[in-house]
């Protein structure tokens, strides 16, 4: 609490000027002001305490001619509140709020009418330029509040994808049945509804600070006198704003502003689309007629019921204003072509003189006349949306004010009341009431209690005291029924409280000076002291609903927390799936290669069984002994023939028998050869199990090929992958290379079986060589060198023949060692799973075709709503309050 | 026994049908004649059937040699009962020992398998007075065998259930006889081409006794059990010598294809002539189980000094077989020289150098080292 000092240091100068002297910042101060005035409003009228003799003291400088005057740099109506609260308001000429000069020269202007002052345009000035103020520094909130309202539409935007995205996750065959219940229970209709309803608010508080114009809505039941009192407001005439008896007059919502430049009235015109839209489908809809016509020519010839005809036994047409309704349609319908051409959208602008037949209903002349002649009523109105007019006002100079008048409450017309509250909301600062005391109605009746919870719900966030004025309109009512009315608000409205809800005004709506005076003064001054404080309201109202707005979106997404924690284990990212595929493909080629390697290992334990090899050795040692027998590949005779030749010619037999029986020995060898087919069939064969193990394993990688093919493509595409895999390549072209033939795996072996077939041999027992056989140059010694060669072709036949056959384990070993360290290398080698993983990484869209297509979008789906849910928050967490 | 001085040498044979017994003992023959070439003792084969059957073999060797190559019958199927009689003869009546050697299917020791009819109790007999059991096998069987189809059924081929059922129950008579030595000897046949000691140019002969040693270890390993006084010889004969394997076949046996019949070809060496070999190791492994006989005989009857000639006999008697045998031999023996003392006249003297002489072969051959061929278990 500030010192004594301190605190006188604030009486005089406004709280805009002491305030900030004690260290308040501008925000501190408007609360402070609004706290002071909060309190202190209320009891200023009843508490201010007078100073003793003031009263005495003003009569005597009224009886001697002089004009005093109230100037206060405090509100202007609180002033005037105390002086009337106190009783010396008869005293004063002028009470106001200005600057010395002004108020100076307004007290010596000469009085006119009941020689006080015309005090209109003095305090006029100065609401004009707070007013001007407030609605400058609405407008400086517009850029961050039009921010918001872009905030607000991309969430809206946003839930939208992430609903989409939710959907489409939910929907999917290929979602878990787990995730895609969790992901039922996700909707977005209640928060987009609060979405829905942020941005509305937005919007409303986007029209309050767009304004540019301070709007005071004159509102009421018909005949109450408001358009008479727009009039007075505004000096148009019948002319322009027609008046009637005992009919509507009004028919288009109408913002008359002052200007000191124009006299001009602009119309938004319907095109036949938002007329249709606007004015026809909510008849058809109150009536329960389908269809809406898409031409002028199609409403023309529209087929309508004729009132009271109707034969349906629903309850909309048994409404009372069912007929009324109906009859207004049909009115439209008949009078199509009297605004048809006026249906052109956009604006038109046009005179005041032109004004009424734009914005009045017809007259009960018209409609009598056109009756009598059997024409048609001009309703040019239903061509308008709505008009703006400017005029020179002719008590009220104030540029930023607008008059708003708005559709009688009460019409029997399709959602006028609707109509009426969405007007209110969007355009108007404050509602003038009017109510007029007439014989019969001079009291608050239900009408005007509906009108006033109307008005309730189109306040807003604003004050309902600070929005409504109720103004009775004197105008042409017994002072008894004013009397009456008076006391029946005071009762009904203000619990028996002048002013305790709601402010009363009472005027001549005939009278502008009245007018202004008793009405136009009390409601502008009021504006300009509270609108800052109303604006505030409405902001606090959408900013706590936009915070609540917020909090469900928010709730919303967290919602999903629990859904989308559930799908990490149950598909994981698609490396984890390609590492958990990679070590089960080396799994299932560990199972089939070993299953390979144990059989071919078994083959080796019993490998002189194998009945192909077997048959193999069989054959080619039944080749040999054919060769043999049948005369050592000559034949027989030639033989013999050659060699008693060759003999005679040597005197021996050693050169011949010595050369055939090398001859033979690589014959035999050689005919062994045969062998080859068969092991290359089995090398092949080798290839093909191996290639047979591994392309189910990988897919498409080896389709179409198999046993070389296969192995070499492998070995091609494990050289070419993008992550190289030369330990496993090596593998695949060690097994390409392994070869089985007769003469570098077999003949080493068996070629031992062969030395019988030499003219010199080794004697087993002395270790000397010795000659086998010797035989003479005879018939005779030719015949025994025949037998003897044959003889040991055949047992050298017998003898390779034999130990291959023992030796049959040597493919066999040779095939199983081959494909053991295939398996070895392919499986066990320290690279190999590092290898592995480049293969599958490399080829992962082959090896496993679609799947990681179908991984990828179940992934994107989710990555979607992730990725909506993440951008969603995002938003949340930038606006304004920070909501997550 | 006769009542002549003639010991009648029992020897069982076992095994199946054509594995080359009569081939075995062709060589026995022939190799005994080769062996008492030069010496006043002969043998021979007597009793016609013998000659004859050793005739017709012998001729039908003949001429596959002659050929250049032969194919001996697959083995197998049934077979009879044969008695081949062989005799040392010394040239003197009634004297000399004679080699009786009993063939007969090993599949008539089972009473399922035994053939209605088959005189079985006969060569039950036979065996229980027979002190050596010759067990004859095809070598080529075992070592032309190249798969394990192969060694599936080489036991079938060689008979060895049964023969090893034989071989058991002439071993359990052998125990009861445990001062009369026995005497097994497997003697693989037509081991001509797994040797090179006769002309060939491979040895393979450890390869054999592995697997003789391998298909027939049942037998082998049970003679220590039922009768350790037995000995089990190992003699591998060339029954012909001149010929080598040249070809083998393994074909199934037409009505029982899961059975495979074996065959063999065989080319001959030049100059084509029989070249037996390891005959001599069973012909002296059998004089040798006859001088440790008689030795036994003798070491039993000096025991019994003091006692009358009869009662050495009925110890003899006691023993039945093949010690009364040699009782008898010794007796004759000692007739003859009873009878060479009191009748100075050539023809008593004559009989008994040559008696003697047969004595002092036999124990001459006993004495001999066995060939390389020989083991003894």
């Amino acid at each position: 609490m500030p010192d004594p000092v301190a605190l006188r240091a604030l009486v005089g100068p406004p709280f805009e000027i002491a305030l900030p002297g004690l260290g308040l910042t501008d925000g501190q101060t408007s609360v402070a002001i609004a706290a002071y005035r909060g309190s202190y409003d209320r009891v200023a009228a009843t508490r201010t305490p007078l100073f003793p003799g003031v009263p005495e003291f003003l009569g005597k400088l009224g009886a001697a001619g002089l004009r005093p005057a109230v100037a206060t740099s405090q509100p202007e109506y609180l002033a005037r509140w105390i002086v009337e609260g106190v009783g010396i308001d008869e005293h004063f000429t002028l009470v106001g709020r200005g600057r010395r000069a002004e108020m100076t020269r307004a007290a010596r202007r000469p009085s006119r009418g009941s020689g006080r002052l015309r005090k209109g345009r003095r305090v006029s000035t100065d609401v004009s330029a707070r007013i001007q103020q407030i609605l400058d520094k609405r407008r400086q909130g517009l850029p961050p509040l039009r921010s918001e309202i872009a905030v607000w539409r991309e969430v809206d935007e946003q839930l939208g994808e992430l609903d989409a995205a939710v959907m489409a996750l939910r929907d999917h065959a290929g979602t878990p049945d787990e995730l895609r219940e969790r992901l039922t229970q996700f909707r977005v209709e209640d928060a987009r509804d609060g979405i829905a309803e942020a941005l509305r608010l937005l919007r409303v508080l986007e029209s309050r600070f767009s304004r540019d114009t301070v709007n005071i809505g004159v509102s009421g039941q018909a005949r109450v006198g408001k358009s008479t009192l727009l009039q007075s407001v505004s000096g148009l005439s019948d002319d322009q704003i027609p008046t009637g008896q005992g009919l509507a007059v009004t028919a288009v919502r109408s913002r008359i502003q002052h200007s000191a430049t124009v006299d001009r009235a602009t119309l938004r015109m319907h095109t036949f689309g938002t007329f249709v839209a606007d004015v026809v489908a909510p008849y058809h809809a109150e009536l329960g007629l389908t269809g809406l016509p898409a031409a002028p020519a199609e409403f023309r010839t529209w087929s309508y019921p004729t009132p009271g005809a109707d034969e349906r036994g629903d309850d909309t047409a048994g409404r009372p204003s069912y007929a009324t309704m109906l009859n207004r349609l049909r009115d439209m319908q008949a009078s199509i072509s009297t605004f048809v051409d006026d249906l052109t959208g956009g604006e038109r602008v046009v005179g005041l003189d032109e004004l009424r037949r734009f914005v009045a209903y017809p007259t009960n002349d018209e409609l009598r006349a056109a009756a009598a002649a059997g024409g048609t009523v001009h309703r040019r109105y239903l061509a308008v949306r709505d008009a703006r007019i400017e005029c020179r006002f002719p008590e009220l100079h104030v540029e930023n004010l607008a008059i708003v008048d708005l559709p009688g409450l009460g019409e029997v017309a399709v959602r006028a009341e609707a109509h009426h509250v969405d007007g209110l909301q969007d355009e108007v600062d404050v509602v003038l009431l009017v109510k007029r005391a007439v014989e019969g109605m001079a009291y608050w009746g239900g009408a005007d209690a509906r009108a006033l919870d109307l008005l309730d719900i189109a306040r807003g966030f604003a004050a309902k005291r600070d929005f409504v004025f109720l103004l009775i309109n004197r105008g042409g009512t017994a002072a008894a029924l004013q009397d009456a009315l008076r006391d029946d608000i005071r009762r009904q409205v203000n619990i028996g409280r002048a002013d305790q809800f709601f402010r009363v005004v009472e005027a001549d709506a005939a009278d502008p000076a009245d007018v202004h005076k008793q009405v136009l003064v009390p409601v502008l001054d009021h504006l300009a002291d509270r609108m800052s404080t109303m604006d505030a309201d409405v902001v606090a109202g959408t900013r706590a609903q936009l915070c609540a707005a917020a909090d469900r979106v928010a709730a919303l997404a967290a919602d999903l927390d629990p859904a989308l924690a559930s799908v990490s284990p149950a598909s994981g990212s698609v490396a984890e799936d390609l590492d958990r595929r990679t070590s089960r493909l080396r799994q299932d080629l560990t199972g089939d290669l070993v299953a390979l390697v144990g059989e071919l290992h078994e083959q080796t334990r019993n490998a002189a069984e194998d009945p192909e090899y077997v048959a193999a050795v069989e054959e080619a040692f039944a080749t040999t002994r054919a060769w043999i027998t049948a005369g050592l590949g000559v034949d027989e005779r030639s033989w013999k023939d050659e060699g008693l030749r060759t003999m005679r010619v040597d005197r021996g037999s050693g050169r011949y028998a010595g050369e055939e029986l090398n001859r033979v020995r690589v014959e035999i060898s050689t005919s062994f050869e045969g062998l080859d087919v068969f092991f290359d069939a089995r090398v092949a064969q080798l290839w093909n199990r191996v290639a047979a193990s591994l392309s189910p394993h990988l897919g498409e990688l080896l389709a179409g090929l198999d046993g070389e093919h296969a192995l070499r493509r492998l070995a091609e595409l494990l050289d070419g992958a993008s992550e190289p895999c030369p330990r496993l390549s090596r593998a695949v072209q060690a097994l390409l290379a392994v070869r089985l033939d007769y003469r570098s795996q077999l003949h080493p072996r068996v070629r031992a079986e062969l030395d019988g077939l030499s003219l010199q041999v080794t004697d087993p027992h002395t270790g000397d060589p010795r000659t086998q056989i010797v035989v003479e140059a005879t018939e005779a010694g030719v015949e025994e060198l025949y037998q003897f060669v044959v003889r040991k072709a055949e047992r050298a036949a017998h003898l390779t023949k034999k130990a291959l056959l023992r030796e049959g384990v040597t493919p066999a070993l040779v095939l199983h060692a081959a494909a053991e360290q295939f398996e070895d290398v392919l499986i066990r080698s320290g690279d190999s799973e590092r290898e592995f993983k480049r293969l599958a990484r490399s080829y992962r869209d082959e090896v496993w075709p679609g799947v990681y297509g179908e991984i990828d979008a179940a992934n994107a789906r989710i990555a979607r709503v992730r990725r909506a849910r993440e951008t969603l928050l995002a938003s949340l967490a930038a606006m304004p309050g920070g909501n997550t | 026994m006769t009542d002549t001085s003639r010991l009648v040498y029992r020897i069982g044979m076992v095994g199946p049908s054509r594995v080359g017994k009569t081939s075995l003992i062709t060589a026995l023959l022939r190799g005994g004649q080769h062996l008492l070439e030069g010496t006043p003792v002969a043998m021979k084969a007597i009793g016609s059937s013998t000659q004859k059957r050793l005739g017709q073999h012998r001729r039908d060797l003949e001429g596959s040699l002659l050929a250049g190559k032969f194919r001996p019958g697959a083995l197998g199927g049934t077979q009879e009962k044969f008695l081949f009689h062989l005799l040392l003869d010394p040239g003197v009546p009634d004297a000399g020992i004679e080699l009786q050697l009993l063939d007969y299917p090993g599949g008539w020791f089972d009473p399922v398998t035994r053939p209605p009819g088959a005189d079985w109790e006969e060569c039950e007999h036979f065996l229980e007075q027979s002190s050596v059991l010759i067990v004859p096998i095809d070598a080529a069987v075992l070592m032309e065998a190249t798969s394990a189809t192969h060694l599936r059924v080489m036991p079938s081929i060689l008979a060895t259930t049964q023969v090893g059922d034989v071989v058991r129950s002439w071993l359990t008579e052998r125990k009861r006889r445990p001062d009369e030595p026995g005497l097994l000897m497997l003697c693989p046949v037509k081991c001509e081409s797994y040797f090179d000691d006769n002309g060939g140019d491979r040895d393979d002969s450890e390869e054999l006794l592995t697997w003789v040693r391998r298909l027939y270890h049942d037998v082998i390993d049970a003679v220590p059990g039922e009768a350790p006084h037995v000995r089990t010889l190992y003699c591998p004969v060339d029954t012909i010598g001149c010929v080598e394997i040249t070809g083998a076949e393994w074909t199934p046996e037409p009505g029982d294809p899961a059975t495979l019949a074996f065959s063999a070809e065989y080319g001959v060496r030049p100059p084509g002539r029989q070249a037996i070999k390891g005959a001599d190791d069973v012909l002296m492994a059998l004089c040798r189980h006859l001088v440790g006989a008689r030795q036994r005989v003798e070491e039993a009857v000096a025991t019994e000094k003091g006692r009358t000639a009869t009662t050495a006999e009925r110890y003899a008697e006691r023993h039945e077989g093949f010690f009364l045998d040699i009782w008898y031999v010794l007796n004759g023996e000692r007739r003859y020289r009873r009878e060479a003392a009191e009748d100075v006249r050539g023809a008593a003297v004559e009989a008994d150098k040559r008696v003697t002489a047969l004595t002092e072969i036999i124990e001459d051959l006993a004495s001999r080292r066995p060939g390389g061929r020989v083991r003894q278990w």
